[in-house]
């Protein structure tokens, strides 16, 4: 339970910065599993504003190899990526 | 998943690599100019690679760099141009095209090229760029002068504009006279339709600037990129004095719109004045637009300017990149002068 509240809260903060950040999310009234670069609302720009975002918000260091749609092409992977990076960070 | 970059070796990986860049660059028919620009530049074949995704080893991204020699700062060093950087719209997400800028810097850090360049012509194309911490080095603008008013009224106001563009016609030549005065009267400026000969390679050698950097024009190339590019044709226009050959202007056209590709040559604030003024009277009763790209610091600009071109937009920005400390990397720190057109940023 407290690993879901974890996990809703950074989607809620990642769905708030793109909202914010890019007009076309708020037209298209993204969900949280919708594919953001398929949908045009991310570009290469975008991910870059993005990276910064969650680097800054989350504490974690991204590697450009970490910088694949697997991670990066919903709010949902976003969040997941960002739950392991912190979870593998609080082991090291 | 991950991503890998590979080179393109093998004359059977070329199909599956101009099908990745048809399918995201479609602007170009790029299977009828490959062998052109990839295999028979005289400076040398490109270099390419593959982005390549997991154990399915899908191509998802090609990039290149094409050589080209060029003059830096007063010697002729053999660079590079990167180009045809293309990534599948479902892999956008800037690690497959940092991994494949990060291929192209490969060619410099063997000290094949002295640098490689690339040109973004938008703020996306530098988003590899700012993740890896490279800035650019200066910026390619367009500079436009309305020849005509024609085709611009007649969108916006249909059949009652012809009294309109007479008018605004006639005051856009009543605004030129003045500048088109200023050609000298000893050049005599002339259309060149045989292949470049070797008093081009002799003109390039001429024209130095220590703290310069530019592309160097030697017959062979010009040959190659104007005489036999596959898709494009391209006028030629000389500025002689008493039959010597002191500059030349590379045209390229389409319906309403004259770009010029090229200007170069000595005694510029003469010779540039006169081919321009050429180009206007030339084409003044036929195109709308007369056009060039000009990086910033270009001595062209201020002939551009004097004949009434006007600054309209950014075109692209010019990213360099060179083997740290190396004597390249350090000449390119001490901001040199680009002086490039759209002669160093087609590629």
């Amino acid at each position: 339970m407290k690993m879901n509240m974890a996990g809703n809260h950074v989607n809620l903060q990642i769905r708030k910065f793109i909202l914010n950040k890019f007009p076309l999310a708020r037209k298209q009234q993204i969900k949280d599993s919708d594919n953001l670069l398929e949908s045009g609302v991310l570009d290469s720009l975008g991910v870059l504003d993005l990276v910064s975002f969650v680097e800054q918000e989350f504490f974690v260091h991204v590697t450009d190899d970490e910088l694949v749609p697997e991670n990066f092409e919903s709010i949902d992977r976003i969040a997941a990526f960002i739950e392991t990076k912190s979870s593998t960070s609080r082991q090291t | 998943m991950t991503i890998s970059v590979q080179r393109v070796h093998k004359q059977s990986e070329n199909q599956e690599f101009l099908a990745v860049l048809q399918a995201n660059l479609p602007s170009q028919p790029h299977a009828r100019r490959f062998k052109w620009l990839y295999r028979d530049n005289p400076d040398g074949p490109a270099w390419s690679w593959f982005a390549l995704q997991g154990s399915s080893r899908q191509v998802i991204g090609v990039t290149s760099v094409f050589p080209r020699s060029m003059w830096v700062g007063g010697e002729v060093q053999m660079c590079g141009q990167v180009g045809d950087f293309a990534v599948s719209s479902s892999h956008r997400t800037l690690g497959p095209a940092v991994l494949l800028q990060r291929a192209t810097f490969d060619p410099v850090n063997s000290g094949d090229l002295a640098f490689c360049y690339d040109c973004p012509p938008h703020p996306a194309g530098m988003s590899t760029f700012r993740r890896l911490g490279i800035k650019p080095n200066c910026r390619v603008l367009r500079y436009a002068l309305p020849l005509r008013v024609d085709s611009h009224l007649r969108k916006r106001l249909g059949a009652v504009s012809v009294v309109p563009a007479a008018a605004g016609n006639l005051f856009l030549r009543v605004q030129r006279i003045f500048a088109l005065k200023a050609r000298a009267t000893d050049l005599e400026v002339s259309n060149h339709q045989d292949s470049f000969s070797e008093e081009f390679s002799r003109l390039d050698a001429v024209v130095k600037r220590p703290n310069a950097i530019r592309g160097r024009r030697s017959a062979a190339h010009l040959n190659w990129r104007y005489r036999e590019d596959p898709l494009q044709q391209y006028e030629v226009l000389t500025a002689r004095r008493r039959g010597e050959l002191i500059a030349f202007a590379i045209l390229r056209k389409t319906d309403e719109v004259v770009t010029i590709v090229d200007l170069f040559g000595m005694d510029l604030h003469v010779a540039a004045l006169s081919l321009l003024a050429a180009i206007v009277e030339r084409f003044q009763r036929s195109h709308q637009t007369v056009e060039a790209f000009l990086s910033e610091g270009n001595e062209l600009v201020a002939y551009f300017l004097k004949m009434r071109f006007q600054l309209r937009s950014e075109a692209a920005q010019v990213v360099a990149y060179a083997r740290p400390q190396s004597a390249v990397s350090e000449f390119l720190q001490r901001s040199p002068l680009w002086s490039f057109s759209q002669a160093e940023v087609s590629a």
